[in-house]
Formats: C-alpha cells, structure tokens, sequence
C-alpha cells in the first residue's frame, strides 16, 4: 500500500515534472470567448488560465498539452453581466469553477498540429479538437488557434436561454499564448 | 405634412414611452432583449422624424394663433413647443448614448448594424442613464401642459386649435 502510494506520487510528479517544460505566461496570453447576439457579435475573456506542455515541434505525436480555466475570470465587460454569467444558467461557477482541456494526442497538419483531447466544462466531459499554431525557439514560443464548439452541449446557457434566439449555439473560442520554460 | 407628422410622432412616442417603461420592469431575458432591440429601433426611428421635423418646421411654419390670444400664451407655446422639438432630438440621443456604451451589439429594425460609436464603458453609460431618465421625465412633464393647454383651447376657450391641428 505504502508503496503504491509512493508509486503514484512518483509518477504525478514526473508526469507535472513533464508538462511543465513549458508553461504560459499570464499577463501575455489571452482566452477569448465569442457568440453571436441577435445575429451580431459579442466577446468575453478569461483573464485566469494556464497552459502547461511538453510539446515539441519537431515531435508533437508524444506531447501533452493541458489548460486550466480559472472560470471565475470571466469577463465580458460589464460588472452585472460578469455576475449573470457566473450563475448556474451560464458557467456556474459555484458549482464548477474550473474548466479543463487535456489532450490524449497531437498531431501534425499541413499548415500546424491539432490536439485531440477532453474538455471538461461545467460538469460535462467531451472529446473535442483544438487546432494551434506554434511559433518560437527554446526559450519563448507563441501559440495560437482556435476552435468553435456548441454551448447546448456544455448546457451553457439553460432555461429562457436555451434557443438561439438572441444569443446563438456555437462559439467560437480564440487563444494566443506566450510560453516560456 | 406638418400635421400628420406631428400626430404620427404623438403615436411612436406613446408606444416608445410605453415599451420603455414595460422593457425597464422585465428581468434580464430574451424577450427583454427583443423589447429593447424594438426600443431602440422605435427610438430612432423617432429620431429620424424628428430631424425631418424640425426641418421641415422652417419651410411650413405653423399657421398664427387666433386673433386675442394673450401675450403670455404665444410665449408660452412658442417656448414649450421649442422645448418639446429640443426632447424629440436630445431624448433618442440620450438613449442611444446608453445603447452605445453598453456591450450589446444591436440592429435597427433587426436588420441594420447601429455603429459602435463609443467604447463600452460604465461612467458614460450611467450618465446616458442619468440623462436618458431625465429627459424622460421632462418630456412626460412638458406633454401633459401640452395636452392640457390643447383640451383647454378646445373646450375652455372653445377656439378650434385643437380642430385645426386635427383636420386643418
Ligand atoms: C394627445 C396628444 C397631443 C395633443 C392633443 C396635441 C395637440 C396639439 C395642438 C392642438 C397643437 C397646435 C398648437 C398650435 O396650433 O399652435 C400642437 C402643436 C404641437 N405639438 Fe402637439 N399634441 C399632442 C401630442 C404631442 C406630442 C407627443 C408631441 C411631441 C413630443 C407634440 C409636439 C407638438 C409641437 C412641437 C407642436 C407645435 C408645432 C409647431 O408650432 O411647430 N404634441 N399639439
Ligand atoms: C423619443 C424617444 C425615446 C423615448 C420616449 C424613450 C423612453 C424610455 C423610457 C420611458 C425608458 C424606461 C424608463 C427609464 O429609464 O426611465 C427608456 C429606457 C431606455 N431607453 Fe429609451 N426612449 C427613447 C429613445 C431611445 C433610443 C433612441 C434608445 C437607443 C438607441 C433608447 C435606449 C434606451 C435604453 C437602453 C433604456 C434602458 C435604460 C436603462 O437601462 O436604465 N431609448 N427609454
């Protein structure tokens, strides 16, 4: 028992140890978020998230890629809205206060790598591709992408707000991050 | 032209009043956010008349009043009807100040963009509320003498202001 504890230790530590080769800097990254408001668009960003990777370029099939989302971070500009948003019709942050994105693989495109991972997010848990682009040397690497995903099926605004009425089902999801090792 | 205009607008404005005054009251849902898309779009649309009003109030200026009015009451219509062209203008603009500065995108009539002036922002927003409330209530105060001094011609004086107005 003792030593499987040990073990598991063990293998949590160099598995953070491995996806901590690089990690992302937060004043010089940005999370965004956007839909579509009575057909017109309207943004939001999460200023809390992290990034940690081991990826290599030249060999991206064996990394691993994970992001935190601090949901907390919310931010769409208006101090009622943050409020709105945070309650259980939309991100539930009570209940759910961080969102997750793991990869299981990555593999190379002809014009970046795409990461086929798990998105956890208020609860639910879907497999979902994140596209990126990696640009940088050994010391300083910019990542950037992003992807659209279908907030009906992270039940991400419920209730009165769940037809696409005023505010639309997918969304589109924006990141540029700076990592550093 | 400057007659039906002017019964026109009484009509959008009655609405306008009413639609702002029920989309207020509404918690924040979509069918508060469609009142308000038809607020806004009903607003300037107001807007736009009352340009053309005013405009069109230098070209066909309004007939004189009827021989003894007293003194005090030409100036007293000339002045509350300035004033009530000044809170056709500045009230839908008050209101879009406030459309503006929030982070709702919108469209007139659900179909044109309104252009994203100003930057979203909470002082100059709460201002336009401010003002917007204001002007609210002043054009509330100003139309009720306005309807009054209307009935008043009407059935006190017994002069045919009111009839003019209505069939000229
Ligand atoms: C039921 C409501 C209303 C009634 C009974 C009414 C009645 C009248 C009457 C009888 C006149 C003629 C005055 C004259 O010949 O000198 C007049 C003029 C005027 N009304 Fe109204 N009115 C009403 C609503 C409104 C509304 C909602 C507005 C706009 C905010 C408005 C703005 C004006 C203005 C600016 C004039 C002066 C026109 C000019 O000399 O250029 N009225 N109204
Ligand atoms: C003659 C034109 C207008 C009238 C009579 C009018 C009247 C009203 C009334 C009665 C209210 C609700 C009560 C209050 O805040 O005191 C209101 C609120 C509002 N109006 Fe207007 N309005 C006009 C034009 C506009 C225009 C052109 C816009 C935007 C383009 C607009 C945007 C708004 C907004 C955003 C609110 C909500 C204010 C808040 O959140 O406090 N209005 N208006």
């Amino acid at each position: 028992m003792r030593l499987r504890c040990l073990l598991l230790a063990w293998g949590l530590m160099s598995a953070t140890a491995v996806l901590a080769q690089w990690h992302s800097l937060v004043d010089e990254s940005e999370l965004t978020f956007i839909v579509s408001f009575e057909g017109l668009e309207i943004a939001g960003r999460f200023a809390g998230f992290q990034v940690y990777t081991n990826f290599d370029p030249n060999d991206p099939s064996t990394a691993q890629l994970e992001v935190q989302v601090d949901l907390r971070s919310a931010d769409m500009n208006d101090a009622e809205v943050n409020q709105e948003i945070a309650g259980p019709v939309w991100f539930d942050v009570p209940g759910q206060p961080q969102a997750s994105f793991r990869s299981q693989h990555i593999f190379t495109l002809a014009d970046g790598f795409v990461a086929h991972g798990t998105l956890e997010l208020k609860g639910v848990r879907r497999p979902v591709q994140v596209p990126f682009s990696w640009v940088g040397d050994d010391s300083r690497s910019v990542m950037t992408g992003e992807l659209a995903i279908d907030r009906r099926h992270f039940e991400i605004g419920i209730g009165e707000w769940a037809d696409d009425e005023v505010i639309g089902y997918p969304v589109t999801v924006k990141f540029r991050v700076t990592l550093v090792p | 032209m400057a007659r039906s205009l002017h019964w026109l607008m009484a009509a959008m404005i009655g609405v306008q009043l009413t639609v702002g005054w029920v989309a207020e009251e509404m918690a924040r849902s979509p069918e508060k956010v469609t009142w308000m898309t038809g607020h806004k779009s009903l607003g300037v649309t107001i807007l736009l008349f009352a340009v053309l009003r005013t405009w069109n109030k230098t070209l066909d200026p309004a007939p004189l009043p009827p021989a003894g009015t007293p003194r005090w009451e030409i100036h007293g219509a000339t002045i509350s009807h300035w004033t009530l062209y000044f809170l056709m203008l500045a009230l839908p603009l008050s209101g879009w100040l406030v459309a503006d500065t929030a982070i709702f995108p919108w469209k007139l009539w659900w179909l044109v963009p309104a252009p994203d002036i100003l930057a979203s922002g909470k002082e100059l927003h709460e201002i336009g509320e401010t003002l917007h409330k204001l002007l609210v209530w002043s054009l509330v105060a100003l139309l009720s003498l306005h309807i009054l001094a209307a009935l008043r011609h009407h059935f006190i004086k017994r002069n045919d202001v009111l009839r003019r107005m209505w069939r000229g």
